[in-house]
């Protein structure tokens, strides 16, 4: 059977090259490159079905690898094997088409096996980073909350106040909360909605509310 | 007046005459108040000290009064007479505009005989005098048609003498008087305005220099005092011998404080060295001339003249070492200079007129306040205002060191804050891409083995996992791989992903114009406040905002946890470490926390000011 061709980029000596040894029994390793360029060149030029990519690359790095790679619209399954277990980072490279993120001390057998499922269409994390990205309660990030009119709950709730007529002393003693803090949320409110006056303030609240 | 008699001296060497008018006697109008009396006397003067009769003599020989004499050994002799041609009796002063007469008597001719009607002087008891007065006034009484021929004899030997005088109606006399005392008052309260005000001035900038102002104020002011005559009237009465004194203290105090008034002013240590001991070899010089007198009574009794002079010399070579430093020193401090000349040509111009009243080249001038009082205190103001404009110069650097100190601790805190960044970012890298990388392979090389083999893996991966941590606690920023925004996402994300607290976070604007610093610390206090929220605020519901508009980065975050005292003191090294960087950022700190209901904090950072 024909050996898929691999190429590993990865700039830690140690690592790359136990890794190495271990993937020569499974593939076919076309290259072991220390930056992200070197990669990519040698990835134009030559056909390859893989790339194990590290993150943390000396000159350009792993995220920009992967745009570039797909800027040059080359097709290339791509397996992470990073240190980072950021949420985010992760999250991002499955925005970006990556096949499987993998943490670094992930098993040779799971990674193998990652490597050997990249068929699949599914993005596929190792076993130690599954419990990390299925968070049964994640924050809420602006993006569905109230984005329409940009505000926060607080926020709209002194609009409104505010639409009626009562003065920061008013408001202040209502909530409990100092002159200053309602203050600094009506600035922050002028800001958000580009307004200069009450009024317009009123009149905002007439469209939205 | 010594200073402006030492002027006088010069005049009179160089030759200056004055005109002097014909004598007559002296006819009392009904309209009569007051006359400068001078042309009305004449004088006859003697070494010796005759018997009163003996100035009877029809061959005494009687001469038009000059009213100046200079130095002198002589006993003088004045004589006039005045008719009251009036029909109304009249009470009128005879006075002698000089205070520091030593004897002076005064007689009346009666019955062909000189009746002795006072006797008086500055080394005599205050209330020997006749009227209450700083200078010697005689009391003169003339019935209608009356007319009264006088005899003054003034005893001011050794010492340089005039006597210019006035004859008054005595409520004139009063009139004028009350108005000089009200005048010279005003004028001395001006002088210990000015001089609280130095002082004052010396106490809050603690520079020498305006404590020898006030020094020099306080001596001219009590050398005008003496030199008025106020000095007898006011300060102790009986003590002659204080009284003698104090004039001449006062005068070489007045002089050395100048001195060393203007070698402060005029910085003569650095700029004229050698002028500047000149100066204090004068002050020395004029000081121990003044305490010798103390020391050796009977010497300067002998050598009085010498001693008179000596002064004299010494004065003239400080006066000539003022305008030494000035003129040598103009270059470097023109303003100084210029106003100084100003004030000390003011105090020039007053011993001028005091010397022209003397001379009685105003004739009809009288001056209720002498005019070296005025030329003093005009010196005094406008050396005020040098001092003035000094004071601000001093302000100013002070604000402008101050303002230094602040760059400089700013910088020292911006260096150490790089510093420790940059520690941890070396410490990071070393523990992620070398410690962590080595274990990393190990924990893969020995996952497939035996069972041994799975625990080591089992352990390797929690070293690993530590190292990690520690290595992105260390080092939240991963180059390029997140942008700004998502390391805030991913931090909030990862604090309140196993927390039983709802948070809401919101992102508006770009942040691609801030730079590495600002990104770094506002990562950092995000993460300190969010540390805190967790640890400490108990709350249930967190909102996070960060906005980046009109120039302005503005972060919000509020809790409805327990609260806290901002002012309190115990609020930690956390809280201490976000102003800190909110320091380097140029940025705005508020929090508004009210106890059980929540806590409001508000950073706002300029986006403008710090270039990256």
């Amino acid at each position: 059977m024909i050996q898929e061709k691999i190429v590993i980029c990865e700039d830690h000596p140690i690592y790359s090259k136990g890794i190495e040894d271990y993937l020569q029994d499974y593939f076919e390793v076309a290259g072991n490159f220390k930056t992200g360029m070197e990669a990519v060149h040698f990835i134009e030029r030559n056909k390859v079905d893989l790339l194990l990519l590290d993150l943390n690359l000396p000159d350009i790095n792993g995220i920009e690898v992967i745009e570039l790679l797909q800027v040059k619209k080359i097709t290339i399954k791509i397996v992470v094997i990073s240190m980072y277990n950021d949420k985010m980072l992760i999250e991002k490279c499955k925005k970006l088409n990556v096949h499987a993120y993998c943490s670094k001390h992930v098993t040779n057998a799971e990674l193998l096996d990652i490597l050997k499922s990249t068929k699949e269409s599914v993005f596929l994390v190792d076993s130690t980073l599954k419990g990390k990205m299925a968070t049964s309660k994640p924050p809420v990030s602006s993006e569905n909350f109230e984005s329409k009119i940009r505000l926060t709950a607080r926020e709209a709730e002194l609009v409104t106040l505010f639409s009626k007529g009562f003065t920061n002393k008013d408001i202040a003693s209502q909530l409990c909360v100092s002159i200053f803090t309602i203050d600094t949320h009506k600035k922050n409110i002028y800001k958000k909605l580009n307004i200069k006056s009450v009024v317009e303030l009123v009149n905002f609240y007439h469209e939205n509310f | 007046m010594k200073i402006s008699k030492k002027i006088i001296f010069l005049l009179l060497v160089l030759g200056l005459f004055q005109i002097v008018k014909a004598q007559k006697k002296f006819d009392l109008t009904p309209s009569f108040t007051n006359i400068k009396f001078d042309d009305y006397i004449k004088v006859y003067h003697t070494l010796d000290s005759i018997h009163p009769n003996t100035v009877l003599d029809s061959t005494i020989d009687w001469q038009k009064n000059k009213v100046l004499y200079g130095f002198s050994n002589e006993y003088y002799w004045l004589k006039f007479s005045i008719k009251n041609t009036g029909t109304v009796p009249r009470n009128l002063y005879f006075e002698i505009d000089n205070s520091h007469i030593r004897y002076i008597e005064f007689y009346k001719l009666e019955d062909n005989a000189l009746s002795l009607k006072y006797h008086c002087g500055r080394y005599l008891p205050f209330d020997s005098r006749p009227v209450d007065n700083v200078k010697f006034v005689f009391p003169i009484n003339l019935k209608p048609s009356d007319s009264g021929d006088y005899y003054v004899k003034i005893d001011k030997r050794t010492t340089s003498v005039s006597f210019p005088a006035f004859l008054w109606d005595q409520n004139e006399f009063n009139k004028i008087n009350n108005r000089k005392n009200l005048l010279n008052g005003i004028l001395f309260g001006g002088f210990l305005l000015i001089l609280l005000y130095s002082i004052l001035v010396f106490l809050y900038i603690k520079r020498i220099l305006y404590l020898w102002y006030g020094m020099y104020i306080f001596s001219i002011g009590l050398y005008l005092f003496t030199s008025i005559g106020y000095s007898f009237q006011y300060i102790n009465q009986d003590s002659v011998a204080f009284n003698t004194v104090f004039r001449v203290i006062t005068l070489v105090l007045t002089v050395v404080f100048h001195i060393k008034f203007i070698q402060e002013l005029m910085k003569t240590k650095r700029y004229v060295k050698t002028l500047h001991i000149c100066m204090n070899v004068f002050a020395y010089a004029l000081l121990l001339i003044v305490i010798g007198k103390f020391i050796f009574p009977s010497f300067y009794k002998i050598h009085s003249s010498l001693y008179i002079k000596s002064l004299y010399v010494f004065i003239l070579f400080s006066m000539i070492s003022y305008l030494l430093a000035a003129v040598l020193t103009y270059k470097k401090q023109q303003k100084i200079v210029k106003l100084y000349l100003l004030s000390f040509g003011v105090l020039i111009i007053g011993g001028l007129f005091l010397m022209a009243f003397e001379f009685g080249w105003f004739v009809s001038v009288r001056t209720t306040v002498s005019p070296l009082f005025i030329g003093s205190l005009l010196e005094i103001i406008i050396l005020s205002f040098v001092l003035i404009g000094e004071m601000q110069l001093i302000d100013k650097e002070k604000k402008k060191l101050s303002i230094k100190i602040i760059e400089k601790q700013q910088e020292v805190v911006q260096a150490y804050m790089d510093g420790v960044e940059k520690e941890k970012l070396r410490i990071s890298g070393e523990l992620h891409d070398n410690i962590g990388s080595q274990l990393a392979n190990l924990s893969r090389t020995v996952s497939n083995e035996n069972q041994l083999a799975g625990f080591i893996h089992k352990k390797l991966v929690a070293v690993i996992e530590d190292v990690r941590s520690i290595s992105h606690k260390l080092a939240p920023n991963k180059g390029t791989l997140l942008s700004f925004k998502e390391q805030l996402e991913n931090l909030i994300e990862e604090t309140f992903t196993h927390q039983e607290i709802a948070c809401k976070y919101h992102f508006l604007g770009e942040y691609t114009e801030l730079n590495e610093k600002q990104r770094l610390n506002m990562y950092r206090i995000l993460q300190e406040f969010l540390h805190n929220i967790i640890k400490h605020a108990n709350a249930t519901e967190v909102e996070i905002q960060l906005m980046n508009l009109e120039n302005e980065l503005t972060l919000t975050i509020e809790d409805n946890g327990v609260g806290f005292n901002v002012a309190g003191k115990n609020n930690g090294l956390g809280l201490e470490n976000i102003q800190r960087r909110m320091d380097y950022l140029n940025g705005n700190m508020e929090i508004s926390s009210v106890v059980n209901q929540g806590t409001f904090i508000v950073l706002s950072v300029p986006i403008d000011e710090i270039k990256g």
